[in-house]
């Protein structure tokens, strides 16, 4: 495992232990901010327009890729979604006398799910960017890929849901599962993440694992004892939370979990939904985060070295989460920016404060040490069951031929990696890791896009 | 001059409560209408204070043996509002009627007060305004508001314990009784009616999926008390909500409270309640409208195939490589000189500037102004292709001093209203204007205006996203100039920008 796999700790440096750089993929609609979900409904796409004018205005846009996603099509949602939705919503206009009240019921459109104008190239921009950021994984081209307009994890296969329409993190994994044979998915929104939970329930080959509040909440399921069914039981993990966690609990719970789930799943790329809804403060969450410890999931999660994809989600007072997305930009990219915010197109959205960082409420934190203390146990239980037969889940079909660069390999738990369609790996070659494998079997090509700027400053 | 059939009514409203169900009063028209309202409070209070007749045995007499008419009483405080809204001079008025000398209060408090609690929560003659709803908790006797304050926060507790005890007992009857005689039925209905009306705002669009109400038709009316305690059993009320309701419930009764603070073991109180709850795993209820099992089928899960080594082929072909989409930075003739006058990475802004009134709104704006320039700079074409050109206060430009008035007006009056029709009366107002750029203008300039204003004025209170806040006013002109005046401009003047000078060639 990764040396440095143990995290970070706040407050931490630039990038912190594992501050090298990494290749980040970041994509970006430049009509996404322009999509109105209607009055008085709390989901505002702005607020993707808002992180970008900030991580664009600290430079980060000078470490990064930026790519406008293609738009999905109805066959590519189709992947997923049943075909009488998707031409539901391809055909879904914003006046509602046009509407098939059945439809209507029937796919729970109507409040929750308003159907707005431009409802379905919203949805096709947000599944191409996530679909997209997959690619660029599956082909090397990226160590992390980024998608804020994507994470819209309740959308279910036949079904809009708690303001998701499409669940571009289904397409998104599915299509990882073209080259990875194991995905691990985590959820860090106050909401459970049900849509996703619900696409991989019956595979081993997707681990789901969700934080996320439990008790008269949306949408009420992701129970401790949900675990997955069939050949994938054992591999859903719900952590089910009260009120006002705080920065400390959370890194705490979080580090110790993902750890084990490390060591027993051995995942070969990350799919990390950062809804921000669970900081504090939010409209509609119930959590007591700060920016910082909300990025703390991501920087521990970076420091294992594995290709990983950083989604969007909930997210209701906006001007939390263009911070909030803005830093976890920063954290992918290895930069830690300055705490006042630089001039910028929506700066009067940050006052009085103007500053990048947020204080946690001071709000009860309900969540008792014997409550997290039980949480954990339970969990770790569960996960040890997976330990007891390694084998038996990472070989389904025992009669597979190796490739040959397996044997090349030497590692112990860790199965075959598919040979990458090109080996662009690590810039600086002394690594600080080790244990990380990609540095033995890659080398440098000139195909590596910011080979020029790695030795840039900071 | 009160007559008998007054005390009928009081007892016919008794009724409709659940009390007094039996009682008939054998010829009314020829007994004294107080002896009749004394007949009709003895059986009441029977049924309020089992056992405690004693105390407040009738008829009514003071300690020198005058005998007090309490149905005047109870009439004349009634019509000054009722026991806690009736000032000193209603009192005074009060006992005259009654024929009384000074224990008016203390009297009325013991015979009457139950009566008076249970009354006041039906609807009168006039209709209820909106604080009648919650009875016996407004406070306008300022002698009296510690005393009256403390026997709130006690009546809280005590009607807190009461609702406690009869969601977790056994026998209802027992339960029941013990707490309706100090009006805690009403009290606990009142409550319960502002927790949902808080958390109804509070929640999203709809109360669908993303708030739980417990919406109890049974508990709407008050006829029967035993339905109430049935109806607590089943969907929890208040003690078995946990989180974030603990919150709204303590906040609910803390605003009804005026500005008293509760006491913090009644919140210990609540909390503990709540995490009794949570730990129990039968506690693990929910509300919501929407399946708890994950369902497990074709039309649920997705389709995984199983893994092979063979990676698929054709993955360099144009169906695989659109969803690269397109590449917008690093730009591929890069302006590298651009780069070097820029800032490192991650700066924020500089702590001190030279402008006449730092951190003013023209300040602000001009600063602003200055990145912008810089970043067109910087980008090249990716400024416009990123759409920088319609973010922010640029937008304002197009839009007219009028229109940006008009805009506002339409805001303040629509933005509230519960139809929910703002964007139409918006697309009513500006036929010239597309709905896109409408929400485009309300995101990057009217927002933030509307910051702008919180930022300086009420920066404690501040809010991006409650969308009926429309108390503010714009600061300054669109370039932030007389930000301290407030003009009413008449007419529409177009100036040249100076933040949008154009660059490219």
């Amino acid at each position: 495992m990764a040396a440095s796999g143990e995290g970070v700790s706040l407050p931490s440096p630039a990038g912190g232990e594992d501050s090298r750089r990494r290749r980040v993929s970041y994509f970006y609609e430049p009509t996404i901010g322009d999509y109105y979900y209607g009055q008085g409904h709390p989901m505002k796409p702005h607020r993707i327009r808002m992180a970008h004018s900030l991580v664009v205005h600290y430079g980060l846009h000078r470490l990064l890729e930026l790519s406008r996603p293609f738009p999905a099509s109805e066959a590519d949602i189709g992947r997923f979604h049943s075909e009488e939705y998707v031409s539901f919503l391809a055909s879904a206009t914003g006046n509602p006398t046009a509407l098939d009240p059945r439809a209507v019921k029937r796919f729970n459109v109507g409040e929750d799910c308003p159907v707005f104008d431009g409802l379905f190239p919203f949805c096709q921009a947000s599944a191409g960017g996530s679909i997209g950021a997959a690619v660029k994984l599956n082909r090397g081209d990226a160590d992390i890929t980024v998608n804020w307009a994507g994470g819209l994890h309740h959308a279910k296969k036949a079904e809009a849901s708690g303001f998701c329409y499409v669940n571009d993190i289904v397409l998104a994994i599915l299509e990882l599962l073209k080259f990875h044979r194991r995905v691990l998915y985590i959820d860090i929104d106050v909401h459970h993440g049900d849509g996703v939970e619900e696409a991989f329930f019956t595979t081993n080959r997707v681990m789901t694992v969700s934080f996320h509040k439990y008790g008269d909440f949306f949408p009420g399921t992701g129970h401790i004892t949900d675990i997955g069914a069939g050949e994938g039981k054992h591999y859903a993990v719900n952590v089910p939370l009260s009120d006002g966690i705080d920065d400390a609990t959370f890194r705490d719970l979080f580090q110790c979990i993902i750890k084990r789930v490390m060591d027993v799943y051995q995942p070969e790329v990350v799919v990390l939904q950062c809804g921000a809804d669970s900081l504090a403060g939010d409209r509609l969450g119930c959590f007591n985060l700060s920016v910082k410890g909300h990025a703390d999931c991501l920087r521990f999660l970076r420091s294992f070295n594995i290709p990983m994809m950083l989604l969007g989600g909930g997210g209701y007072t906006i001007r939390n989460v263009a911070r909030c997305w803005c830093y976890e930009t920063a954290v992918a990219v290895g930069v830690e920016p300055d705490n006042k915010l630089p001039y910028n197109d929506y700066y009067e959205y940050f006052g009085p404060d103007y500053n990048l960082h947020i204080q946690p409420r001071s709000v009860e934190n309900l969540n008792t040490t014997k409550d997290l203390e039980n949480i954990k146990n339970m969990i770790l239980d569960h996960l040890s069951t997976l330990e007891h037969v390694p084998n038996a889940q990472f070989h389904e079909r025992p009669s597979d031929p190796e490739g040959p660069e397996e044997k090349e390999e030497d590692m112990d738990k860790r199965p075959a990696q598919r040979s990458r369609l090109w080996s662009g790996g690590a810039y600086d070659s002394d690594t600080e890791d080790p244990e990380n494998m990609k540095s033995e079997t890659n080398e440098l090509t000139a195909n590596s896009i910011l080979k020029d700027d790695s030795n840039d400053d900071l | 001059m009160e007559s008998a059939a007054y005390a009928l009514d009081i007892l016919s409203k008794l009724q409709f409560l659940g009390f007094c169900a039996g009682l008939k009063i054998p010829d009314p028209a020829s007994s004294h209408p107080s002896e009749v309202f004394d007949a009709v409070l003895a059986a009441f209070l029977r049924e309020v204070y089992p056992g405690k007749r004693e105390t407040r045995p009738l008829p009514a007499a003071l300690g020198d043996g005058r005998r007090v008419d309490l149905l005047r009483l109870f009439a004349a405080v009634r019509a000054g509002g009722g026991y806690l809204a009736c000032s000193a001079g209603a009192w005074t008025a009060a006992a005259e009627s009654a024929v009384l000398a000074a224990p008016v209060k203390i009297l009325y408090a013991k015979y009457l007060g139950a009566l008076d609690r249970w009354i006041q929560g039906l609807p009168e003659a006039q209709p209820p305004s909106e604080e009648k709803e919650e009875p016996s908790l407004d406070c306008n006797g300022r002698g009296q508001q510690d005393m009256v304050l403390k026997r709130k926060r006690e009546d809280m507790a005590g009607m807190l314990d009461w609702v406690r005890g009869v969601a977790e007992s056994v026998s209802e009857e027992g339960a029941m009784a013990a707490g309706l005689a100090d009006g805690y039925f009403p009290a606990a209905l009142a409550v319960r009616e502002a927790v949902s009306r808080k958390r109804a705002r509070r929640a999203s669009v709809a109360n669908g999926a993303l708030s739980q109400e417990v919406s109890c038709k049974c508990c709407r009316s008050t006829t029967s008390a035993k339905i109430v305690v049935q109806c607590t059993k089943k969907h929890g009320l208040l003690v078995q909500h946990a989180g974030s309701d603990t919150n709204d419930l303590t906040e609910v009764l803390e605003n009804m409270n005026g500005s008293a603070r509760l006491e913090s073991n009644l919140n210990g109180q609540w909390k503990h309640e709540c995490k009794k709850q949570l730990n129990s795993s039968d506690g693990w209820h929910f509300t919501s409208r929407k399946r708890n099992k994950i369902p497990v089928g074709s039309s649920y899960q997705a389709h995984v195939p199983q893994w092979s080594d063979v990676p698929p082929e054709n993955y360099d072909d144009p169906e695989t490589l659109k969803w690269l989409g397109t590449k917008l930075w690093p730009l591929e003739n890069e302006n590298k000189m651009a780069l070097v006058d820029c800032d490192p990475i991650g700066k924020g802004r500089e702590a001190i500037c030279s402008c006449n009134f730092p951190r003013s709104v023209e300040c602000v704006r001009f600063h602003i102004a200055e990145r912008r320039l810089q970043l067109r700079r910087e980008l090249g074409s990716a400024f416009y292709v990123w759409g920088f050109d319609r973010m922010g206060e640029e937008i304002v430009l197009s839009w007219t001093d009028e229109e940006e008035a008009n805009f506002k007006a339409v805001m303040q009056m629509y933005a509230p209203s519960p139809e929910r029709n703002l964007w139409d009366r918006l697309r009513l107002s500006f036929r010239s204007k597309r709905k896109k750029e409408l929400v485009s203008y309300y995101f990057n300039c009217f927002l933030l205006r509307r910051r702008c204003y919180q930022n300086r004025i009420t920066p404690r209170k501040i809010d991006s996203d409650d969308e009926e806040e429309t108390e503010f006013r714009f600061l300054g002109n669109s370039l932030g100039q007389s930000a301290t005046k407030y003009h009413n401009t008449k007419h529409t003047i177009c100036i040249q920008s100076t933040n949008c000078m154009d660059l490219d060639q």
